[in-house]
This record gives structure tokens, C-alpha cells and sequence, in this order.
């Protein structure tokens, strides 16, 4: 890992003094007065939640202001220009060129009717590449440097056909296209797969130090800043709250708001979960020889997996490996297989409407997004009463009352019971949706990804939440996810899962620490790599 | 995907005579009388019976009819007795210019509007196109029609007839003045939608992430408006304006009847005032055909403009 | 736990979701363009409804000569046939808006069982069904509506059928894209999952989520009701022979002589519909802007 001592800081490439933002209609403050300055040739990484500003000040760099806001007082200065008051044709200039960018999502960001190719050749040739020749050559090169195919069929291609991480590979290529003294990178992984979003890291290191060029990397996974980045800026609402090195993160953060995002992060060091004692050895949860269906697409192929009673076991893979869909054929939303689901020791018929009110109950699923498992138009004590009085049989009263002591149980206030879904927070839903599962009173509890659409510091929140409720209530548990860190914090065994079929199964710990199976390995070497503790 | 596209065109053609049919010659009740009014006599009643092919059986009908269609041949008017090809052909051509005028001028204007009005949200030209939708979507075209009159025939300017009424044994052409009021009312009835359809079109491509991208990269503004978000607005766009055709083909009847212009809309009109089956069957398959076919047209261009369908298609 | 911060910033809004059932309509009666739209449509109401009562003339009796113009005796004038136009204007509008009410309601109710109905068929089926439903909204309403007139004359019964007719398969495509946009959401699997019956579904996820879309299509198409009403009325084919449109109709050759006999029906028909634009644009920039809180 480079530190900031390896590179010695030169003259400050960027300085920014008293940047203040504020929204144009309302007056509302973005960022309240931001001053820091970024030496030449360093990563920095600009740390912070959902609206802590830090995609505005990324873009502000570029002389850019998201519609609807407005700067409202201070400057920028890039390699000397004042990026507030350029004019725009030496802006246009600069964009592109010295000062470049990297999207958020690729998959948006490409334009959709363009060849990549022809995308990039537009790039070069607005910044004064006017030889066709040329251009190719460059391109092709570009392309060498990233990984892709340097081969004119790649270049023909439409976003479309490219995989997640090859466009963002695409958008890398172009950020480096033409010398970028700076290159701006706006939540650059977000979306990727843990090995992907690892590559596209290290291909960003690589090419900053090949170019000399000063990356501006915005993102809220402190922990992947920490691996790879010279500098750390913290921001909380609009303010720089800590500007350390990275390196030294723990050390030298001062403010408390840091420490608890440092806090957040699921520790690969941390004692193991409860492992399920041998005094219980009954089984909570049972696939036999499961192979799931869409059609004639088979997702699954015999996946075996058993939970016992009060366990919590999660299931690993990433996305397209049908882990989601081995949990929808537990709670019965997926009858599409070949196998048995057996819960709480009986096995259950495959659809949700051949089971009785009692195997439904059993099994309580939480979903990953509580923005679409929620009713919008009901009051969120009433979702959760209502399924109390639907499983358990209570009347409208008790359900109230045992909406109320679960909305508490989870963290929320009395007078939240009447508000709709859309007046919370995506935490707070995720709790209801937590509350709504709880009122069934299940044996057995699904989590699908669920801290996945969260903050950090919400997600650590929840998964605390989970782990008390498996503890009070015995709760048999399987936790889906994609990152073996998290599930080492919550699970004492792990499922990985590859194209449908189980590669390795294990107590956590030994999974994580020495796993067997190839695609383990560049699971956990992801893991490491970007995790702290180790 | 092109093949399924033209099937379900063939099918919706099916739909159309099927229901063509249906209307007019299956329902219960007796057609011929209904045609003839109620004084007719029994020996009248039989012989149009036969004439019509009413004593043959249902499907026997329809597979005659279907046939004759298939040939051109739209059978013959029951008020004058002329073959309803001739009767609808002459007229043809004058609602096939008018279309096709008001089309030609209409989608320039609508593209050069709509995209300026979606460079500068909140502009002039956005308030005038967002307002003129809301006060002319909302009329009827005849409305529309009757206060232009008012307003450039008889009333505040008297500049252009009124009516357009062509002298016996001379074309259309020979008096394109008389084609000016009616398409300048389709237009003015039809202009606000596509452009603001385009507007919001275009207005959705320049927000999205890879103008803003592109823009980042330095790519000039009108590159960004011409080459990048039109490109991607153009789908949309061109279903709409398919849209907009088939609606004035609908639009033309009242239209037709408002300047007495001599179309098949005002023709149409006659025949279902005067009961006349076969000219009302043969107006009505021709519309509805040509609505198909610019739906089909449209959907196709639209799969070329689209590299991800077209893609798909293959 | 740390949810202290995270209920903080909620507090706002819990106090806000007592009002939020009046924010809507506080908005639209903020809006000017809402308000004069509304005051539009009660004028005209009020017209329709009271009108007949208030002529001082039988709308059939001849007051003066053909196309006289404006005098003490006729407000507006007179017709073709020396009729008085303000009484033949205050009688003609309740026909033509009872009919447009009822063929609305009508039809995107029938479009709206059909659009449900066939949501829950199967794919495949579904799509099929829909391709044919799409013929109705390929070619235009009015050659349908006429080839049903021709068949079965213009009587009340046959005018509402059509116009009611027009919106089925508008109605049908809206709703079975909305239902299948809802029964995808994971709310109703969850309701599956407390064990709820299929009809307690249909009544308690789908029903109050397809509705808003539902009152929307019925706020278009209660235009559109009009707009082919008075069209088929303005074409010669209306039911009581003194609707608005046949208004128009009759006096058109008269427009240089004696305007108000057509102007005072068309500006009628203009300003009722405006103003049900109008007020259905303040609706959905109101609901717009609230859900964009």
C-alpha cells in the first residue's frame, strides 16, 4: 500500500477556499465553507454518507454545479485557473483534458446509441486529436492500458454489451485519455462486484502513478479508501471534518463523526458469532438437492444447506449467483425447483398457497430494497400490526399494542406508528420492514441482502439490531449477502455460492481465514484487501 | 422481432375488418331494413338482401367480403349506385395532401421547438409550448377550426375563404388557398403535443448521466444537444409523431366537414348520415389500414434508431 | 444501538404526516391556474344545471328572423330557424354533459376490470390480448364510433355506448401496466408471506395503489369524453338535437352574419374543457411536487 510518505507532496494542484453551495429555489446550504487543498500526484479519498456534499465538491473541480444549485461564495483553483469564472471555452478545454472525470455508473454515463469507440474518438478529437490515424492508435492503446481488448470489434461495440466492470474500464480509459493532471472519480465501484470493484481499483493506482496525475476519489466505503489512498477527507454535511493520511486513519482523525465511521466498518478480527451449541441439534432449516428454475434456465444445481435451530448461517456469492433465489424457494415466493425445503424439521410444500397459515408464519423474509416492501399507502405501525394480526390471530387492539412494543424493540418512537413509509429514512424503513417480519412471530428469518441499500454507519446499526433479535428470540437465521466480511461478523457458517452450486461451506472463521475453493480465495483476498483488522 | 412486429400488424388488420364486419352486417337486427327506412316493402327488403349477400351464412359473408377487400373491390355505394373505389379514389388524394401538408410542416417545427425548449427549462418557448398544450390539447379540432374562421375568414381578418369548396371540374391544386385554413388547423391542434412531446423527450436525454458526462469530457454544447441526446430522444420522438399522423387521420373528418373540404372525411360522414354500408366499410378499412401501417412504419424506424433493440432484433 | 441522530432527523416528519392529506389540496388552491380552471368548470356546471330553468325562451320557439343579430329580445341573437341562442345555449348543455359523465365512468370502469382482469392472466396470454386491445388505440376512435352509429342511429343509449367504448382499450393498457407494475413489488410478497388471501391482496395492496393511477386516466378521459361527444354532435349525430356541437353545426353557415350563434356554444365547449385541463394539471403538479419532498 503506498502512503503519503512514499510520494513526497508537491505544490498544491488544487486549492479551494471558502467554497460555499447552496440550493438556487430554496437557499438551503450544500456545503457550508470548504477550504483544503490537494497536492500533485495523490489519491485522495473524499469519505462521507448519502448528502454529505461530497459528489458536489467532487464536481466542483470541474467547474461544475449540479442544476439546481449555485455557488454562492468562494473559489477553485485547478493548475492555476480560477474553474468559478473561466470562461467556457477554455473550460471545455480543461474538461476532458488536464481535469477529467469518472462517472458514478457507467452503465448511465455511456451513452446508450454511441460505439464506445466513437465515444472515445469524440473525446480526443474535441481536445485537438484531429488525425483519425491517430486516434485509433490511441484508442487502441487506451484500451491495452486498461485491460480491454484492444481490438476494433471492441470499439464497436455499445455499452450495452459490456459487462459492468469493462465499462467502467471504458470510463477509466477515457478519464486518462489526454494526460489528466487531475482525474475526478465520483463513486467510481459503486455497483461492481467485491473482486471487480478491487481491479478497478488497483488499475487506478497504477494509471495515476504511471501519468503523475492527482485522483479525487468520492466515496463512502471508508473502508476500500483505506487501502488505496494517499489522503483521507472526511465530510459531514457540507464540512471537511478530517483530512488525514490515510495510512495513519485511525490515529489522526480527530472528530467523533469519523471515529464512528471507523466504528461502522465490520471488523475481520471480531470474535465469531454464537456458534449453535450441540445441545440443540434440531434442524431449523433444511434444502436437500434444491435446483431452481426460471423457465428452462436452471439457476441451482442440488444446493444442500442446513440451518439448525437458533443458528444463523450466511450464503455468499455475488450477484447472478442465485443466492436470492435460493431464499425466495425458502419463504415460498420461488416454486419453480426440483428438491425439499423443510423448515422447523417439516418439509413445506413448494408454493406459498399450499401452505398452511402456520408454515407461512414460520418463515418471515426481509427484503433487500424497505423502499418497495412496504405498502406506500399504509402507516407503517399498521404494516406491522396487520401482519400480527394475520399470523397470530390478535385482535385490532393487541395488534397495536404489540405493533407499538416491536416499533420500539427496533429503535423508532411511538409517533412514528402513523407515518407512510415515504417519511422516513431508508434505516428507519429497513427497521419496520425488521418489525413487520417480528410480528409474525417466525422461527426462521430470511435476510435478503438487507443492509445493502444502506449507509454505512446505518448498515452497522441494523446488523447490531439483527444480532440482539437472533439472540432474544432464538431465531434461526440465513443472511444472503455478497460480502464474506459482514457475513463473518454476523454468521458462525458460511455458504459460498458459485453459478448455483456450492463451492465451499464452513465455520466462518475457517472460510474466511483459509478457504479451499479458487473463487473463495479471490472472495476473501477482496475481503482482506479492503478491509481493516487484519 | 421485425417478423413478430409485422404479424401482430397482420392481426391488428384481422381485428379491424373482423369488427368492420361484425358492426355493420352480423349484429342481430335487420340491416337492410334499418338501410332502407321503414316505409320500404317486403319484395324491396329481399331483393337489397340478396344484392348484399344477407341470405349466405355469417362466415360465407365475411370470406366474401375479406375477399373483395382484398381485391380492391369495396362493392358499390347504395345511394348512387357508383362503385365505391371510383366514389372514395377522387377523394382520396385531397385527404391524402392534407396530411400529408400538415405533417411535413408540422414535424420540422415541432423537432426545432421542442429542443429549444428543452435547452432553456423554464424559457419562453418552454412556457409557450407548456401552455399552448394545456389550453389546444384540450378542444376538439372542429372548435379549433370555427375560431380560426372567426378569427382570419369572417371575423377580425377576412384573408382567406372561409370554406373550401373546389369549383366542379378543377383540382385541388389549382386552389391551394383553399388548403391553407384546414391545415393550418391541424397544425395549430396537433403542433402542441408532438412538440412537447419532443420537449420532454429531449428534456430527459439532456439530464441524464452521460450529457453530463460528455459535457465533463469537453464535447461542445450542440454536439451534446445534435449528436448525443437527440440520437437517443429520436425514438420516442418518432412514435409520437406515428401517433400524431393516425390522429390526424382521425381529425380530418371533422375538419373535412368544418371547411366543407372535399375529402374522404366529409364523404364518410354523408354515408353514415345516409346509411351507406359499403362506402362507410371501404372509408373506414382504408383509414384504419393506413393508421397500421404508419404504426408499423413508425415502430420499425424506431428499432433502427435504437442500437440496444435493434440489436435485440437480430 | 445509535439511532438517537437517525430518529432526530425523523422528528420532523412525524410531525408533518398528520397534514399530509390536506397538503395536496392546500397546494392545487394555492395555484392560480388550478383556481381559475376550477372556477371555469363550476361556471360552466352551474350553466348546464340551472340553465334550463333560467331561459327566458322555449329553446324550439322562433323569437325573431333567421341570424338576427344581438338585440333586447335575444341576448345572443338568433339561430337559423330564428331561434333564441342564449335560451337553445343555457338548455343544451346537460344532455351533453350527463352523457360525457356517464360514458366516462362507464368506460374506463369496464377498461379497468378488463386492465385487472388480464394482468393476472399469463404472459403470454396477456400480451396477445393486448396486442389486440392496441388495435383500438391505433386507429382513430372516431371511425369506430361512427361504423357503431351507422349500424344502430344516434340515439342516447348508442351515443354513451360509444363514447364510452373509445376509452376501454386506453383504459385497459394504463391499468394492467400499473397492476403488474404493483403485484412486482415486494410488498405483496410480503403480504403473501403474513398469509393474506388473495382477495384481501387485491383489496388491501393493489386496489389503493392502482387507484391514484386510476383517477388520473379518469381525469384524460373525461376529457376526451367530451371532445368526441361534441365532435359525433358537431357531425349531425347527437340524441336531443340541441346539444352544443349540433349548435355549431347548424349555424356554421350563418358564422359571417351572426357569430354568437356558433361562438357562444364553442366558447362553451372551449372553457369547460380548458378548465378541466387546467385544474388536472394543478392536480398532478401538486401530487408531483409532493412526492418529490
Amino acid at each position: 500500500m503506498s502512503s503519503a510518505a512514499d510520494i513526497a507532496p508537491g505544490p498544491a494542484l488544487v486549492t479551494i477556499d471558502g467554497l460555499r453551495v447552496v440550493v438556487s429555489a430554496t437557499g438551503e446550504t450544500i456545503l457550508p465553507s470548504v477550504s483544503c487543498a490537494i497536492p500533485a500526484g495523490q489519491i485522495v479519498g473524499l469519505a462521507g454518507e448519502t448528502g454529505s456534499g461530497k459528489s458536489t465538491l467532487g464536481l466542483s473541480l470541474l467547474g461544475f454545479t449540479p442544476p439546481g444549485l449555485r455557488v454562492a461564495d468562494g473559489s477553485i483553483e485547478v493548475l492555476g485557473h480560477p474553474m468559478l469564472t473561466l470562461p467556457a471555452a477554455q473550460l471545455r478545454e480543461l474538461r476532458g483534458g488536464a481535469v477529467s472525470y469518472v462517472p458514478q455508473d457507467p452503465a448511465a454515463a455511456l451513452n446508450p446509441a454511441l460505439r464506445v469507440g466513437d465515444f472515445m474518438a469524440e473525446v480526443l478529437a474535441a481536445h485537438g486529436v484531429s488525425d483519425r490515424e491517430v486516434r485509433q492508435e490511441r484508442i487502441a492503446e487506451l484500451f491495452a492500458a486498461v485491460g480491454l481488448p484492444d481490438t476494433a470489434g471492441f470499439a464497436r461495440r455499445y455499452p450495452h454489451e459490456l459487462s459492468g466492470g469493462q465499462q467502467q474500464r471504458v470510463a477509466i480509459a477515457i478519464a486518462f485519455a489526454l494526460e489528466p493532471r487531475l482525474v475526478v472519480m465520483d463513486e467510481p465501484t459503486t455497483g461492481l462486484d467485491v473482486s471487480t470493484t478491487l481491479a478497478v481499483v488497483d488499475l487506478v493506482r497504477r494509471l495515476s502513478h504511471d501519468a503523475g496525475a492527482s485522483v479525487v476519489f468520492v466515496s463512502h466505503d471508508l473502508r476500500l479508501l483505506m487501502t488505496f489512498a494517499d489522503r483521507i477527507l472526511v465530510l459531514l454535511q457540507g464540512e471537511v471534518v478530517d483530512d488525514v493520511a490515510a495510512g495513519r486513519f485511525a490515529d489522526e482523525i480527530t472528530h467523533p463523526y469519523s471515529r464512528r465511521l471507523l466504528a461502522s466498518l465490520p471488523r475481520t478480527d471480531r470474535r465469531s458469532p454464537r456458534v449453535a451449541g450441540p445441545e440443540r441439534p434440531a434442524i431449523g432449516l433444511e434444502l436437500a438437492a434444491v435446483s431452481a428454475r426460471y423457465g428452462s434456465t436452471v439457476v441451482t444445481h442440488d444446493v444442500n444447506l442446513r440451518v439448525a435451530v437458533g443458528e444463523c448461517v450466511a450464503l455468499v456469492g455475488e450477484s447472478g449467483s442465485g443466492k436470492t433465489t435460493l431464499a425466495r424457494c425458502v419463504a415460498g415466493f420461488h416454486d419453480d425447483y426440483d428438491g425439499d425445503v423443510a423448515l422447523m424439521d417439516k418439509a413445506v410444500p413448494r408454493s406459498l398457497t399450499r401452505r398452511s397459515a402456520a408454515e407461512r408464519a414460520t418463515v418471515q423474509y426481509v427484503f433487500q430494497n424497505p423502499d418497495a416492501s412496504l405498502n406506500p399507502r399504509r402507516g407503517v405501525g399498521e404494516s406491522v400490526a396487520l401482519a400480527a394480526r394475520q399470523t397470530r390471530g390478535l385482535s385490532r387492539r393487541e395488534s397495536r399494542a404489540e405493533a407499538l412494543r416491536l416499533l420500539e424493540r427496533v429503535g423508532l418512537r411511538r409517533d412514528h406508528l402513523g407515518a407512510l413509509p415515504h417519511e422516513l429514512s431508508g434505516g428507519q424503513r429497513q427497521r419496520i420492514a425488521l418489525a413487520r417480519a417480528l410480528a409474525a412471530d417466525p422461527d426462521v428469518l430470511v435476510c435478503d441482502e438487507v443492509t445493502s441499500s444502506l449507509d454505512v454507519s446505518v448498515q452497522a446499526e441494523i446488523v447490531r439490531l439483527l444480532q440482539e433479535l437472533q439472540w432474544e428470540r432464538g431465531l434461526t437465521m440465513l443472511f444472503i449477502t455478497h460480502d464474506l466480511a459482514l457475513a463473518q461478523v454476523i454468521a458462525a457458517r458460511t455458504v459460498v455460492l458459485l453459478h448455483g452450486e456450492v463451492v465451499e461451506q464452513g465455520d466462518s472463521r475457517t472460510v474466511l481465514h483459509d478457504p479451499q475453493h479458487d473463487y473463495t480465495r479471490t472472495l476473501v483476498e477482496a475481503a482482506r484487501a479492503t478491509h481493516v483488522g487484519e | 422481432m421485425i417478423v413478430r412486429r409485422l404479424l401482430a400488424a397482420v392481426l391488428m388488420l384481422f381485428v379491424v375488418s373482423l369488427v368492420v364486419f361484425v358492426l355493420t352486417q352480423a349484429l342481430p337486427g335487420d340491416v337492410v331494413r334499418q338501410m332502407l327506412g321503414q316505409s320500404a316493402t317486403a319484395d324491396q327488403v329481399a331483393r337489397l338482401r340478396a344484392e348484399l349477400g344477407l341470405d349466405q351464412p355469417l362466415i360465407a359473408q365475411y370470406l366474401s367480403w375479406a375477399g373483395d377487400l382484398l381485391h380492391g373491390d369495396l362493392g358499390v355505394s347504395l345511394t348512387s349506385g357508383e362503385q365505391v373505389s371510383t366514389m372514395i379514389g377522387s377523394r382520396l388524394g385531397a385527404t391524402a395532401s392534407l396530411v400529408v401538408v400538415t405533417f411535413a410542416l408540422m414535424v420540422p417545427c415541432a423537432f426545432v421547438l421542442g429542443i429549444a425548449a428543452a435547452r432553456r427549462p423554464g424559457g419562453v418557448i418552454d412556457h409557450v409550448v407548456s401552455g399552448a398544450v394545456t389550453v389546444i390539447l384540450s378542444l376538439p379540432e372542429f372548435v379549433v377550426g370555427i375560431l380560426l374562421i372567426v378569427l382570419l375568414a369572417t371575423g377580425a381578418f377576412r384573408i382567406l375563404p372561409p370554406t373550401s369548396v373546389i369549383p366542379a371540374g378543377q383540382s385541388l391544386w389549382q386552389h391551394p388557398q383553399l388548403l391553407i385554413l384546414p391545415v393550418l388547423t391541424l397544425v395549430v391542434t396537433a403542433l402542441p403535443y408532438l412538440t412537447e412531446s419532443v420537449k420532454s423527450a429531449m428534456r430527459d436525454e439532456l439530464g441524464s448521466e452521460y450529457i453530463r458526462w460528455a459535457r465533463l469530457s469537453g464535447i461542445r454544447e450542440s454536439r451534446l444537444v445534435i449528436r448525443h441526446a437527440l440520437r437517443n430522444a429520436l425514438a420516442p420522438s418518432l412514435q409520437v409523431s406515428a401517433m400524431t399522423l393516425t390522429y390526424l387521420l382521425g381529425g380530418t373528418v371533422a375538419i373535412e366537414v368544418v371547411f366543407n373540404y372535399p375529402g374522404i372525411g366529409s364523404a364518410l360522414v354523408s354515408a353514415v348520415t345516409d346509411r351507406d354500408v359499403p362506402v362507410v366499410q371501404g372509408i373506414v378499412m382504408i383509414v384504419a389500414a393506413a393508421s397500421l401501417v404508419v404504426y408499423v412504419v413508425a415502430d420499425l424506424l424506431a428499432l433502427i434508431v435504437t442500437p440496444r433493440a435493434r440489436r435485440r432484433a437480430q | 444501538m445509535n439511532t438517537a441522530e437517525e430518529i432526530d432527523v425523523a422528528a420532523g416528519t412525524t410531525a408533518r404526516h398528520d397534514s399530509r392529506r390536506t397538503s395536496v389540496l392546500r397546494r392545487v388552491a394555492r395555484d392560480p391556474r388550478t383556481l381559475i380552471g376550477a372556477l371555469a368548470v363550476i361556471l360552466i356546471l352551474v350553466v348546464v344545471i340551472i340553465g334550463p330553468h333560467l331561459a327566458p325562451h322555449d329553446p324550439g320557439d322562433f323569437v325573431g328572423a333567421p341570424f338576427a343579430a344581438a338585440g333586447h329580445d335575444a341576448l345572443l341573437g338568433t339561430d337559423i330557424l330564428g331561434r333564441d341562442v342564449w335560451s337553445r345555449l343555457l338548455a343544451g348543455g346537460l344532455t351533453f354533459v350527463v352523457q360525457g359523465v356517464v360514458a366516462t365512468v362507464a368506460g374506463v370502469g369496464l377498461g379497468a376490470v378488463l386492465g385487472a382482469v388480464i394482468s393476472l392472466l399469463s404472459r403470454r396470454t396477456g400480451e396477445f390480448l393486448l396486442s389486440i386491445n392496441d388495435t383500438f388505440i391505433v386507429i382513430p376512435q372516431i371511425l369506430v364510433s361512427l361504423l357503431i352509429i351507422t349500424r344502430f342511429g344516434a340515439n342516447p343509449w348508442v351515443l354513451v355506448s360509444v363514447v364510452a367504448f373509445s376509452h376501454i382499450a386506453h383504459t385497459t393498457r394504463v391499468v394492467r401496466a400499473a397492476t403488474l407494475r404493483v403485484v412486482s413489488q415486494d410488498y405483496v410478497r410480503a403480504a403473501e408471506g403474513i398469509g393474506m388471501s388473495r382477495a384481501q391482496i387485491v383489496a388491501k395492496e393493489l386496489f389503493p395503489n392502482v387507484l391514484p393511477v386510476l383517477l388520473v386516466e379518469l381525469g384524460i378521459r373525461m376529457a376526451a369524453s367530451f371532445v368526441l361527444l361534441a365532435s359525433l354532435n358537431f357531425l349531425g349525430f347527437g340524441s336531443s338535437g340541441m346539444e352544443w356541437g349540433r349548435m355549431i353545426e347548424e349555424n356554421k353557415g350563418g358564422i359571417a352574419v351572426q357569430p354568437w350563434a356558433v361562438m357562444a356554444p364553442v366558447l362553451a365547449i372551449a372553457i369547460l374543457l380548458i378548465g378541466m385541463n387546467l385544474v388536472r394539471d394543478g392536480i398532478s403538479r401538486a401530487v408531483s411536487a409532493r412526492s418529490a419532498r
